[in-house]
């Protein structure tokens, strides 16, 4: 190895040493917050006003988002000595950058706390109920943190190319938030029937009949209230609704995924659904026109 | 919930689990009875099962794209003199008429002297997805009937339609009654504006444009798991605990795995026929209402003259007597019945009862009908078949 590669090696080394440490900074902090979080709604530790566990606020995630995209910018601008200081302001910036995103985990962790009794708080139905609030609490974070990230007005050569990336994430994200609200809808009956076989074997119980003795009329009992719940369900308009913005949600989302994918088929020797499509088409119409005029010639030929 | 006690994880699973706790008692029952039924299900599952579906042997003798047409080979002597077309629906496969030897309805024809033609619509493609209503009823159907009357130098033959084959076979003899002798419709939707099945309510509230725009074809697999979601109690928990109880029994298994094949062989809907069909049959009701017009021509059921025998089944949940039961009465015919069974959707054409009424009521309506009808050509072309038997000739062994 020559000097000068040596030379080279050792500087990439210094710079990689930092980068390393400043990643892993930026990790211990925000390992750090979010087990402080955590500690908060299971009452282990009891916060105070002011302390580095409490959760962020919209103004202060707002705060950080600011401050990371001034950051941001003064690093895709031009560069100066101050921006890099020390490997100090990496950490701080990897922190505002992840803030958004343990903003509504935190929340999340704490609202599964609750709903599972773990605190005093929680006010839980069923199970049901819980998936419906803890994916509510998910996707509303991701509305108001995540979501203000991807739409973030994108600039220069690549903005149509980002735009759609982020829209295909964005519509991703709003179907899984539609599906898992259909699929929470299809727990329901499930519950429901688990009550009606109690209230069922309660009222034989009152009624003074032999209650249900073996597994299998429990189970074609349970079955049938399954069958009714669900039935009951299928019809409603809940239901109907949910399944339709799902579809929406499904078209919008595959939508959004074509067109991101066409960006990145259209760089590679392969031809795409629209270029595809567009063939199959002219195929289509010719293919009705030559019939067409087989039929004709048929019949002038019978003539 | 009934308590004010906030409830622990493990209450709120509590359904879940006993969900899982019953169904597992009703399979396993007690410990003894569960090592037998274990060490039985070895067995069963261990040993060559006969799980094969349409075995009667067929010849192509007709395609165009990706539509086949299957041409069953006779047993001995031809004893009705019209040949009977069968056009299946495009969801799933018209295999089902031909499950297994002893519950077969092309057995059963054939047996009784018919001629017998199935149309196999195949497994559409991307390709395939600008293809309409139009193209399915005045291109294939169409195309294969003319192959039909030529093979055979007539100018009629017998249709016999399933389900949605059953809509596109109306549309086909209001539009072109000279080519059809007989109309046997069984499970046939024509009247959509009903909400007696969950079916009709979810297709009303589909928007098969945007389906279409994201889809191309519509994907067999959303059509299959749109009809579990029907009853999912029963068609995805009662089913599967049903085979577990069953699964010491040979026949049993080997019964349930055919039709697991035949159910989940579901090939994609051409997307621009889906549109069609959608908008045109389950949110606007054309066809019954004489609005629907295919090609240029409007499909008037008042065009339908020819004898026409409507079967339908009095517990179909997928099509409900409620869009069967007003065909006849809107056509032209003036010999024309209506049959209701005692059966659903798919028991009309498997179960052992009905397969004792169903074929044995066809074979005989058609055979009442079959008067000696005049060649159009002087000579009777032979069947040529295009390819080689697509099916293992079981009746050759």
């Amino acid at each position: 190895m020559s000097e000068k590669e040596k030379t080279s090696e050792s500087a990439q080394n210094v710079v990689f040493g930092d980068w390393v440490q400043s990643q892993a900074a930026a990790w211990e902090e925000a390992v750090k917050r979010t087990a402080q979080a955590w500690q908060v709604p299971l009452g282990a530790v009891p916060g105070s006003a002011g302390e580095p566990g409490k959760q962020p606020t919209p103004d202060e995630i707002g705060k950080g988002l600011f401050e990371f995209f001034q950051a941001l910018s003064s690093i895709t601008g031009t560069p100066k000595p101050g921006d890099f200081q020390s490997a100090k302001s990496v950490p701080d910036l990897m922190v505002k950058m992840l803030q958004p995103f343990w903003g509504y985990s935190i929340k999340l962790q704490k609202q599964w706390a609750e709903m599972t009794g773990a605190t005093a708080t929680g006010e839980p139905e069923n199970m049901a109920e819980i998936v419906k609030q803890m994916t509510k609490t998910f996707y509303d974070g991701q509305a108001e943190d995540f979501r203000k990230i991807l739409n973030v007005p994108q600039l220069g050569l690549n903005r149509y190319y980002q735009e759609r990336f982020n829209k295909a994430i964005e519509k991703a994200s709003d179907y899984q938030s539609a599906l898992t609200e259909f699929l929470q809808l299809l727990m329901i009956p499930v519950e429901k029937s688990y009550y009606a076989v109690q209230e069922e074997i309660a009222k034989l119980e009152k009624e003074g009949k032999a209650a249900i003795k073996d597994s299998r009329g429990l189970y074609q009992l349970w079955i049938q209230k399954l069958e009714d719940h669900y039935m009951a369900l299928l019809r409603s308009d809940d239901y109907m609704n949910t399944l339709r913005e799902t579809l929406n949600c499904l078209h919008d989302y595959r939508a959004a995924r074509a067109e991101f994918f066409m960006d990145l088929l259209q760089n590679l020797p392969i031809p795409t659904n629209k270029d595809m499509d567009e063939l199959y088409k002219d195929l289509h119409i010719l293919k009705k026109r030559v019939k067409e005029l087989e039929r004709k010639v048929k019949r002038d030929a019978k003539r | 919930m009934p308590s004010d006690k906030k409830p622990q994880l493990s209450e709120l699973m509590a359904p879940y689990i006993m969900a899982g706790e019953l169904i597992m008692a009703r399979v396993a029952g007690d410990s003894a009875k569960f090592y037998d039924q274990v060490r039985k299900a070895k067995e069963v599952l261990l040993s060559p099962l006969e799980t094969d579906i349409a075995v009667t042997p067929y010849d192509v003798v007709w395609e165009e794209d990706r539509v086949k047409l299957k041409h069953y080979r006779p047993r001995g002597e031809r004893l009705l003199k019209t040949p009977l077309f069968i056009v299946y629906a495009q969801v799933n496969r018209e295999t089902m008429l031909d499950l297994q030897p002893g519950r077969s309805v092309v057995e059963t024809f054939l047996a009784a002297g018919l001629d017998v033609y199935m149309l196999d619509w195949g497994y559409p493609t991307r390709k395939d997805r600008f293809l309409n209503l139009d193209d399915h009823v005045n291109g294939y159907i169409d195309g294969a009937v003319d192959f039909i009357l030529e093979e055979h130098g007539l100018d009629q033959l017998n249709i016999m339609a399933i389900c949605q084959g059953g809509t596109m076979s109306v549309m086909y003899a209001a539009l072109h009654p000279e080519k059809v002798k007989n109309l046997v419709l069984t499970v046939t939707p024509t009247n959509f504006d009903h909400d007696a099945g969950l079916l009709n309510v979810w297709a009303r509230s589909l928007d098969p444009d945007k389906l279409v725009a994201s889809y191309g074809n519509i994907p067999g697999d959303i059509m299959n798991l749109g009809f579990l979601l029907l009853n999912p109690a029963r068609l995805m928990i009662d089913k599967y605990v049903g085979l577990m109880e069953n699964i010491h029994s040979k026949d049993f298994v080997e019964n349930f795995v055919r039709m697991e094949r035949w159910i989940f062989d579901s090939p994609d809907l051409p997307g621009e026929a889906f549109r069609d069909f959608i908008q045109w049959m389950f949110i606007e009701n054309r066809l019954i209402k004489n609005e629907l017009v295919l090609g240029g021509n409007k499909v008037d059921l008042k065009n339908i003259t020819m004898p026409v025998l409507n079967i339908y089944g009095k517990f179909d949940h997928l099509v409900p007597p409620a869009a069967c039961d007003q065909t006849t009465s809107k056509i032209g015919s003036t010999d024309k019945e209506d049959l209701c069974l005692d059966t659903g959707h798919i028991g009309i054409y498997v179960s052992s009862k009905t397969q004792r009424q169903f074929g044995p009521k066809i074979i005989r309506w058609l055979t009442e009908r079959d008067e000696s009808p005049e060649p159009v050509h002087a000579e009777t072309k032979k069947t040529a078949p295009k390819k080689k038997k697509a099916a293992p000739a079981a009746d050759e062994e």
